[in-house]
C-alpha cells in the first residue's frame, strides 16, 4: 500500500472545506463537556497545563477508556431497551419505554418576538418532554404555577402510561424509564411511585435507568434542538401559536408530537412520604449513587415483600464499567495513571441488595432485594398541590403587560386569545378562596 | 385547604377538558390491584430464597456475620471494637516500647539525634531548630512526640520504613523494633552522602593540584 502524498491547508480553508463536507456536524465547544464528571474535567485541566507529549498520549488513551468503558457502555444499553421495545410485537404489545428531561428555561417565552425580538414580560413556561420509543414524544408544559420536582416528574410518568392503556387497553407488562440525574427525576418519591404502580400489578416490572453524571446527552435532547431551531424564523405571540410552531416542526419531519399544558398537578409527595422507610437514603450520593433500579413483581410476603415487589438496584446499568480514581501518580500501577494520576479499574456490578456476602442486608438474610414503601398509602384522594406563591398574580401581570401591547383595534386575533385562555383556563387571582384568603391575612 | 381550591372547582364546575388530570388515580387509590393483567409472577418467593445455602469455605469471608434464622452459621465478624482493656494494653505497651525506643536514642551521638530531628516538618511546612540544643534537650524532645509523629519522622509515609515502625507499635515484634533501632534507611543514604562528600573532596583537591 503506496502512501498517498497529503497536502496541507490553512485553518481557514480547512473550516470552509468542513462546512462543504459535513454541513450538519458542528463542532461543540470543548468547555461544554467537563464540568460535571471529575474525570472529564481533570482531563481538561492536564491537557491545558501539560505539553509533554506522553502525558496528552496516555490523557488520550484515558479519555477514550473513559468514554468507550463508561458512557458507551451505558448508552449501549440504553439502545438495546429501547430496540426491545420498538422490536415488541405490534399486535400486542408489552413493552413500554419512554425518557424523560426538561427543556431550557430560557428557551420557552411566549410571547416570544423572534431571535432578535425581545418582550419584556412575558409568560414564564416550562416545558418537560417525555419521548416514547416508537409512539413520538409529548411535551407537558407548565407556567410557572408548577415548581418543576418530584410531583411533575411523577404526574408526566403516569399520563403517559394512561395514554399506553388508553391505547392498548391494558397495562403494560415492562416499562423502561430512562432519566437524567436531576433532583427532580432522581429521587425517593418517584421510586416509590413506581415500587407502587408495581404493587398495584400495573407493571410485571418497571426499570428506571440514569446516566452517568455528565453524559447525560440523550435523543430526547435533539427533540429540543429541533424545538429551539423551529422558532428560528418564527415568532409566536400566543400560547396556541407556539404549541402550533413545536407540533409543525415535528411533522415536518414525520414525528407525532403532541403539546399538553399543566396547570396544577396532584400532591405525590405527601401522598406516599408517610409509608417511604425513613431509612432509604444516599441513593443518590456521590460515590453510592445507583444508576438502576428494578421493580418485579413478586409473591407477597409479610416479612420480607409486603407489597409484593422486590426492588434492587445497580450501580450501572452494564455489567463491568471502567471507573477511573484520581489520585497521586506514585501511588498508581497502570501506564495511564503513572503518568497522569488516573488510575483506570475495573468495576464489576451486580443486583443489590444481594442474598448473601457484603452487598447483603443483614436483616434480609438469604433474601434478594428490599422495598422502599413499608406498606400502602392510607389516602383515599391525592388532593392537587398548591400554585407557587405568588404565581398567579406574577401571570396576572403579564396578562396586563400583553393586554397593553396587543390592543383589540391593532391585532385583535392575538388580543382574543389571550383573553379567552386566561378566562377560561388559566388560574386567576379571583379564584382565592375564603380559607385561603384568611390564610394570607394571618400571615 | 388549598389557597387556590377555588381555581380547581371552578375548572369541575366548568368541565373544561384538558385542564386538570389526575392519572391512573382510581387504579392507584384501589386497595386492590390490578385484575386484568395477561401475565403471571415469575419470581416466587420460593425461587429467591434459599435457606439450605452454604456458603463456600474459600468465599467465607464475604458472607455476612450477623446470626439470623435465614444464617444460622455465621462467620466470625471481620472488624471487632476496640474494648477498653485491649486500649489500655496498646496504651502500655506504646509506653513501654517508647521508652525503649528512648533508652536506645540515649546512646547515640548528638548529630545522629539532630539528623533525625532535622527530618521532622511541620504541617507549615518549617524545619524545627536544633542548633543550640544540648543531648537531654534533644531526647526530651522525643520522649514528647506522639505515635502518629514516628510515621512522619521517617518520610515519605507508606515507605518501607515506616511500615517498619508501624509495625513495631502494632505488634510484639521484636525484628521490627532491632530494624528500627538500627535505623537501616538512615544508615545507607548517610553513607551515601558521605561518598559523594568525599568524591567532591578529591575532585577539588585534584583541580586545585593539576
Amino acid at each position: 500500500m503506496t502512501r498517498v502524498k497529503e497536502k496541507f491547508v490553512q485553518l481557514s480553508r480547512f473550516y470552509e472545506l468542513w462546512g462543504c463536507l459535513f454541513p450538519l456536524c458542528v463542532n461543540r465547544p470543548w468547555c461544554d463537556i467537563p464540568g460535571k464528571c471529575a474525570v472529564c474535567l481533570e482531563i481538561d485541566r492536564l491537557r491545558r497545563s501539560t505539553k509533554s507529549e506522553p502525558v496528552l498520549l496516555a490523557l488520550k488513551e484515558a479519555h477514550l477508556l473513559h468514554r468507550g468503558g463508561m458512557f458507551n457502555q451505558e448508552r449501549a444499553k440504553y439502545k438495546n431497551r429501547v430496540m426491545e421495545a420498538l422490536l415488541d410485537d405490534p399486535t400486542n404489545p408489552s413493552i413500554m419505554s419512554i425518557i424523560i428531561d426538561g427543556m431550557d428555561n430560557n428557551k420557552c417565552r411566549c410571547p416570544y418576538l423572534g431571535r432578535q425580538g425581545n418582550y419584556q414580560n412575558p409568560i414564564p413556561q416550562h416545558i418537560i418532554g417525555v419521548k416514547e420509543h416508537g409512539h413520538g414524544a409529548t411535551f407537558y408544559r407548565t407556567f410557572g404555577t408548577i415548581t418543576k420536582g418530584a410531583d411533575l416528574t411523577i404526574y408526566c410518568i403516569l399520563r403517559k402510561i394512561e395514554e399506553w392503556k388508553r391505547r392498548n387497553f391494558k397495562y403494560p407488562t415492562k416499562i423502561y424509564i430512562q432519566i437524567d440525574g436531576a433532583s427532580d427525576n432522581a429521587n425517593k418519591y418517584l421510586y416509590g411511585m413506581l415500587e407502587l404502580l408495581v404493587s398495584k400489578r400495573m407493571a410485571k416490572s418497571i426499570i428506571i435507568t440514569r446516566l452517568p453524571v455528565g453524559h447525560t446527552h440523550e435523543d430526547i435532547d435533539a427533540l429540543f434542538g429541533i424545538i429551539y431551531n423551529s422558532f428560528k424564523n418564527e415568532p409566536a405571540e400566543t400560547l396556541l401559536a407556539y404549541k402550533t410552531v413545536i407540533e409543525n416542526a415535528f411533522d415536518k419531519i414525520g414525528f407525532k408530537s403532541r403539546v399538553e399544558d399543566v396547570y396544577c398537578v396532584p400532591d405525590y409527595k405527601g401522598f406516599l412520604k408517610p409509608v417511604i422507610d425513613e431509612e432509604f437514603s444516599n441513593y443518590t450520593k456521590e460515590e453510592e449513587t445507583q444508576l438502576q433500579w428494578k421493580y418485579e413483581a413478586v409473591e407477597r410476603d409479610i416479612t420480607f415483600f409486603p407489597l409484593g415487589v422486590k426492588t434492587t438496584f445497580k450501580a450501572y446499568s452494564s455489567d463491568k464499567v471502567v471507573e477511573f480514581d484520581i489520585q497521586s501518580p506514585d501511588i498508581c500501577y497502570s501506564p495511564i495513571g503513572q503518568l497522569t494520576g488516573l488510575e483506570p479499574r475495573t468495576h464489576f456490578n451486580t443486583w443489590n441488595p444481594a442474598q448473601y456476602g457484603i452487598n447483603s442486608l443483614s436483616h434480609r438474610q438469604g433474601v434478594e432485594g428490599f422495598n422502599i414503601l413499608t406498606g400502602y398509602p392510607e389516602a383515599n384522594k391525592i388532593i392537587f398541590k398548591d400554585f407557587v406563591s405568588e404565581s398567579v398574580e406574577y401571570i396576572k401581570g403579564c396578562i396586563n403587560s400583553i393586554r397593553q401591547d396587543y390592543r383589540e383595534d391593532n391585532k385583535p386575533d392575538i388580543r382574543s386569545q389571550w383573553d379567552s385562555w386566561y378566562d377560561s383556563k388559566c388560574p386567576q387571582t379571583t379564584d382565592l378562596n375564603v380559607q385561603g384568603m384568611l390564610i394570607l391575612v394571618y400571615k | 385547604m388549598l389557597i387556590y381550591q377555588g381555581y380547581i372547582d371552578r375548572i369541575i364546575r366548568e368541565k373544561l377538558s384538558n385542564v386538570i388530570f389526575n392519572p391512573l388515580m382510581n387504579d392507584i387509590l384501589n386497595p386492590e390491584p390490578v385484575k386484568n393483567v395477561n401475565w403471571k409472577i415469575s419470581h416466587k418467593y420460593s425461587d429467591m430464597h434459599d435457606p439450605t445455602f452454604e456458603w463456600p469455605a474459600e468465599l467465607s469471608a464475604a458472607m455476612n456475620s450477623v446470626s439470623y434464622k435465614d444464617n444460622p452459621y455465621p462467620q466470625p465478624v471481620r472488624f471487632y471494637p476496640q474494648s477498653q482493656e485491649a486500649l489500655k494494653i496498646d496504651i502500655l505497651n506504646y509506653k513501654d516500647r517508647t521508652s525503649q525506643f528512648i533508652s536506645v536514642m540515649k546512646t547515640k551521638s548528638n548529630t545522629y539525634l539532630k539528623d533525625i530531628i532535622a527530618q521532622q516538618v511541620t504541617r507549615t511546612g518549617e524545619q524545627p531548630s536544633v542548633l543550640s540544643m544540648n543531648k537531654k534537650q534533644l531526647i526530651d524532645r522525643f520522649s514528647s512526640w506522639g505515635k502518629s509523629f514516628f510515621t512522619k519522622v521517617f518520610t515519605p509515609i507508606g515507605s518501607l520504613h515506616s511500615t517498619m515502625v508501624n509495625n513495631y507499635f502494632n505488634s510484639n515484634d521484636i525484628q521490627a523494633y532491632d530494624d528500627i533501632v538500627s535505623n537501616k534507611t538512615i544508615s545507607e543514604i548517610k553513607v551515601l552522602f558521605y561518598s559523594i562528600k568525599i568524591i567532591y573532596l578529591w575532585l577539588n583537591i585534584y583541580v586545585f593540584i593539576f
